[in-house]
């Protein structure tokens, strides 16, 4: 089983001296995977968008880390639905909490009109705005998440598959639903599926996929390379995928920040038992 | 290991919906023929300065039939070979929106949108008279389509006074563009090069949808923006300069 995950900052952020806005997180123990890969938004509204995307990797494990999947019967679509509302309550939760001791300081308003301010100040969560896309893998179950641009991705073989199909159109032109929307609820999307279906999974935030423009691509150009080299040497493989992916965001990609977190059952039997990251499970430095 | 070299560029689709009926014949086709050469040979400047672009140029023509220029629903600027549009018969405009609701899907659903990313397109129509036929069912079909509804949409009316056309096209751009008076032949060119080029140097930043009343999504976008530009740029289209 191999699971890892890498973060690294778009060219764009590092020429505009913005921090990366991006976050990713994967986790191994006894019984469970879990991986997840967040995308804080770069509008100027979105002050806070990396507190938000760490704090999404952070609600999302939380939740899935107490979740047993052992009783089949009982993943039924209500159950998908309290999943739903549970990492989106928790992410809120962890907002709210961040907030409350850190309001807003008048430097981190520079650059935006009253009107941007005023948005704020009447709904701080604005701020923290990012997207979501994870999944964790206990027994023999997956469940994926996701909201907004990116995705989670299912690895059958050599091929790819959109976890969530009928998102599709939600997400166009650079335009993404966010954890932060009012009616975000009815865009996070959630799904469980068979482990003996699937080889693996991906989450990526756009950063990644753009640059393929088109699925034909991306599964011919990416997915499959990857595939292969994980099948030949597990531990090489990840060291290449992780370089390559920090070329991406640093030169070669769209500018934008990257993350990617996977889980593939069929490389070598490398499991990474990556912690955490450190400060994902402490309060995040401002 | 992972090939660098499929790395695309994001795309930028600029769409020419031209009407290509009797009336258009003379000075009014001749005109959107010469800024289409000149709108080609701009953008591939654009795209040189750019690092992060590669614009698409669809040429959507509409008579009694409508048909994309050269058989393609898009080409990339650098690769468009382009020959004047002749005119001649009918103005079916909804046959050209029945193309439009084909190609602006997802690639991997058949239409010329990109699957991942890519900018919101640019949809330029023109016209010199209302429809033949309604066209209100391919247009709500259209706004049913999520790379329409974040479109930059504008409308050039050509030597009209036509109440009826100006509501076409109004309904065609909706919130997201103009409708452009252009009530003398001879500037036409200068209208869709300042439209067209202006708009193509908007750049798009990731944004999020926020629900209006009805909880349906609302687009976050620099319309207005670009509207304001183009708006203070057609002040000045008589002595408009690249």
């Amino acid at each position: 089983m191999v699971v890892f995950n890498k973060t690294c900052i778009g060219y764009n952020h590092i020429y505009d001296n913005i921090v990366c806005q991006d976050n990713s997180l994967s986790y191994q123990d006894d019984k469970k995977i879990i991986i997840a890969a967040c995308d804080g938004h770069g509008g100027a509204l979105y002050i806070r968008s990396n507190i938000g995307s760490k704090l999404a990797c952070k609600a999302v494990f939380n939740v899935f880390n107490k979740l047993s999947l052992d009783d089949k019967e009982k993943l039924t679509e209500e159950f998908k639905e309290k999943i739903k509302l549970d990492i989106l309550c928790e992410w809120n939760s962890l907002i709210e909490n961040h907030f409350s001791n850190r309001p807003f300081l008048d430097d981190e308003f520079e650059g935006l009109n009253e009107s941007q301010i005023k948005k704020l100040n009447d709904n701080y969560v604005k701020a923290y705005g990012t997207t979501m896309h994870a999944a964790m893998i206990q027994n023999d179950i997956i469940i994926c998440v996701s909201i907004g641009d990116g995705g989670t991705f299912l690895i059958k073989g050599y091929k790819v598959e959109d976890a969530f199909p009928n998102s599709e159109d939600e997400n166009v032109a650079n335009i993404t639903c966010s954890l932060c929307d009012d009616n975000a609820y009815d865009y996070i999307h959630l799904d469980i599926f068979s482990l003996s279906e699937i080889d693996g999974v991906l989450c990526l935030t756009d950063g990644v996929v753009n640059p393929y423009q088109s699925y034909d691509n991306f599964e011919k150009s990416f997915v499959k390379p990857i595939i292969k080299e994980l099948k030949h040497d597990s531990n090489l493989a990840i060291k290449t995928i992780k370089k390559f992916i920090c070329d991406l965001g640093i030169s070669k990609g769209i500018g934008d920040d990257v993350s990617i977190a996977m889980i593939y059952t069929r490389g070598d039997e490398f499991g990474t038992k990556e912690s955490i990251e450190k400060d994902i499970l402490t309060e995040p430095k401002d | 290991m992972v090939n660098m070299d499929r790395i695309t560029k994001q795309k930028l689709n600029v769409i020419l919906i031209v009407d290509a009926s009797t009336s258009m014949r003379g000075k009014r086709i001749t005109e959107v023929n010469n800024a289409i050469r000149e709108i080609k040979d701009y953008l591939i400047n654009l795209e040189s300065e750019s690092s992060n672009v590669d614009f698409y140029l669809s040429i959507l023509t509409f008579s009694t039939n409508a048909y994309w220029k050269n058989n393609q629903k898009e080409e990339l600027v650098d690769n468009l070979q382009f020959q004047d549009i002749k005119a001649g018969g009918w103005s079916n405009l909804h046959l050209a929106y029945q193309e439009l609701n084909i190609a602006l899907k997802k690639e991997s659903k058949g239409g010329i949108m990109p699957d991942f990313g890519g900018y919101a397109p640019i949809i330029l129509l023109l016209t010199d008279g209302h429809p033949s036929e309604i066209c209100r069912k391919e247009l709500d079909e259209l706004n049913t389509k999520p790379w329409f509804n974040v479109a930059l949409r504008y409308g050039i009316s050509i030597e009209l006074n036509d109440n009826k056309t100006k509501k076409i096209l109004e309904d065609f751009v909706g919130n997201n563009g103009d409708v452009i008076d252009c009530f003398d032949a001879n500037k036409l060119k200068n209208y869709i090069k300042l439209i067209v080029l202006t708009a193509s140097k908007v750049k798009s930043k990731s944004t999020s949808f926020i629900s209006n009343n009805n909880n349906k999504p609302v687009v976050i976008s620099q319309n207005k923006q670009v509207k304001q530009e183009i708006q203070t740029a057609l002040v000045e289209v008589d002595n408009w300069e690249w």
